[in-house]
């Protein structure tokens, strides 16, 4: 995403958590009830602001891809065309490249209530860790078939990703892992300015990613994936 | 749970939550920064509003003193820091912040009519005369645009009316710029001083979105009220100088981008948003600094970091095709 949505730090997730609802959303100026949005804000766009603070219930999209018309007022007849606009134009991003939107469509599309669990499976460092190594790996193949617009992207979306884990271990315990996590980010960084090495690099990435990883759980309960250790985290912040 | 209940997202919480308040803008990798100043004024300058209103004008001073050792041109806080210093019996040390809250503000009404009542008591009328005149001129501006604003004339008549009278008082009795027994502040001034906080966030709030809208020049108005609220804060200033830039006066939002990393030399944005005013005025090495910058900054990546490279690379582009 662009624009304000990015620097917010908002993402498809944060709305749409495993591509379902997330009844605990709530961002002042944007919702209305928790688990609302108003996708017609000027918030973050200049192209949707519609003049009305209209939050509606943040959707579920399993299930999305047997329908044939998107949105409250079926303003799009297709995923390709809701998910597009909603990219731009909402969201105020550059057009990501053709093979993003087709993995979003196609991720959104597969989304079968009857093959999908009933709800979203829990946070966890390993879990996490694992969507970046597919990452890295979906990078890995962008490179060897040339696409360096959807390499780069996949690159910048791990470094993003390895930055949420570092977020979630806040303490001083976490420091040495948090540094880790930044100096993998720099190593993925650089991948990006040699393409012809990418391969071997990302060899190598991938390599620190799982051994990181292995510490990353071994440290998990002094992290922010820890349900009780979030729970006291939160309620310290609300007593500063 | 994702991210959002993780982050101090909300500006609100940003604001409030002292003393991160940077969470929102410059350290959300969660990650030590060792370059931010000691003092955060806008925290500062909330404890000072609130040292003026429990009339502990030692402290309030001290605060302010504190808010413009990193931010010296905030209007609000001069013309605080003015106060505190006439209402600790030293008038003539008030002048200087006055007049830099004049400077920083044309407009500023209350800073003009508490010069020119200083100025009566230290035996200066005539400059005080000039002071008046300049209030005056204000009313006439905005009528000869057509857009002057109800509560702004009132505020204006008010002080002009203070100044008239404390000019027409027999000498020896003219009236000091402050009473000793607590003389009320004047109703007009109670928007600056008792303004709750959540109004200047809202301020704030309704500022972005002027700005997603491209009415820069409203945007700017909001700003300032916000500013006015809440103290000098990098958030503000950044969107100030992107304003100001965006209306063409690329010097004025220059200012307000280095105010905004005088106060915070990792906010993303004022890094960002620097880097496209030096793209616009030609200075390809400066814009290149930001983007070292943001490369440093943003340990994980950002798209503030993103969004300058990509213009870097535009205009690169551009000047090796011509
Ligand atoms: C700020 C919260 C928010 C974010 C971020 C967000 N969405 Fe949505 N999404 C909504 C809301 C609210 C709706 C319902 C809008 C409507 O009906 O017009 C919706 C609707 C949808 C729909 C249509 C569902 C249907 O059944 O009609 C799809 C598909 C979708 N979103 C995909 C995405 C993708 C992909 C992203 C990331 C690029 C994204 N959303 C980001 C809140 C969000």
């Amino acid at each position: 995403m662009g624009g304000q949505a990015a620097r917010s730090g908002l993402s498809c997730a944060a709305c749409h958590i495993d591509g379902r609802a997330n009844p605990n959303f709530y961002l002042d100026g944007l919702s209305g009830a928790p688990g609302t949005a108003d996708v017609t804000t000027s918030i973050f766009s200049e192209v949707r602001e519609d003049k009305k603070f209209n939050p509606i219930p943040i959707p579920t999209l399993v299930g999305a891809g047997e329908k044939s018309s998107f949105g409250a007022n079926a303003s799009a007849s297709s995923l390709h065309d809701f998910i597009g606009a909603a990219i731009v134009e909402e969201f105020q991003a550059e057009p990501p490249p053709a093979a993003v939107l087709d993995g979003i469509i196609a991720y959104v599309g597969a989304l079968d209530a009857a093959a999908c669990p009933s709800g979203p499976a829990a946070q966890t460092p390993r879990r996490a860790m694992n969507d970046i190594v597919r990452a890295l790996e979906a990078a890995e193949a962008a490179y060897a078939r040339d696409d360096l617009a959807t390499a780069e992207f996949l690159l910048a979306t791990s470094r993003n990703m390895l930055g949420l884990i570092a977020e979630r271990y806040p303490y001083e315990k976490g420091a040495r892992l948090r540094s880790d996590l930044a100096v993998l980010s720099r190593d993925i960084s650089a991948v990006r300015k040699k393409p012809e090495e990418a391969e071997a690099r990302l060899e190598s990435v991938k390599r620190d990613a799982i051994r990181l990883e292995k510490r990353l759980h071994k440290a998990r309960r002094i992290s922010l994936y820890d349900p009780r250790a979030l729970a006291e985290f939160l309620e310290r912040r609300k007593e500063d | 749970m994702k991210k959002f209940a993780m982050l101090a997202l909300s500006f609100a919480a940003v604001v409030m939550a002292a003393p991160a308040f940077a969470a929102g803008s410059g350290g959300a990798s969660g990650l030590p920064s060792s370059s931010r100043p000691k003092v955060d004024p806008a925290k500062a300058f909330g404890e000072g509003v609130d040292a003026l209103q429990a009339e502990d004008y030692k402290k309030a001073e001290k605060k302010f003193r504190d808010v413009l050792s990193v931010a010296p041109k905030h209007p609000e806080a001069n013309y605080y820091m003015a106060l505190a210093k006439i209402r600790n019996g030293k008038p003539k040390n008030a002048i200087r912040y006055l007049e830099t809250a004049i400077e920083e503000r044309p407009d500023f009404v209350e800073a003009r009519e508490k010069l020119a009542l200083v100025q009566i008591e230290l035996g200066a009328p005539d400059a005080a005369r000039d002071q008046l005149v300049a209030i005056g001129a204000k009313k006439e501006e905005c009528a000869a645009a057509g857009d002057c604003d109800e509560a702004y004339v009132a505020r204006v008549d008010a002080a002009i009316a203070r100044v008239t009278a404390a000019l027409e008082a027999p000498a020896g009795e003219a009236p000091k710029s402050e009473e000793s027994d607590a003389e009320k502040e004047p109703s007009d001034q109670a928007f600056l001083l008792f303004a709750p906080r959540d109004e200047g966030v809202e301020l704030y709030m309704a500022a972005v979105r002027l700005i997603n809208e491209h009415r820069f020049e409203e945007a700017i108005e909001d700003l300032y009220k916000s500013q006015a609220i809440i103290g000098p804060h990098p958030d503000i200033l950044n969107y100030l100088g992107y304003s100001h830039r965006k209306l063409g006066k690329v010097e004025k939002a220059q200012e307000y981008y280095h105010a905004a990393l005088d106060i915070d030399p990792d906010h993303k944005g004022a890094n960002e948003y620097l880097g496209e005013l030096y793209l616009q005025i030609g200075e390809m090495e400066k814009a290149k600094q930001r983007l070292a910058a943001l490369d440093r900054i943003c340990v994980f990546g950002c798209s503030e970091r993103e969004d300058l490279a990509r213009l870097i690379a535009r205009r690169e582009g551009a000047v090796a095709s011509n």
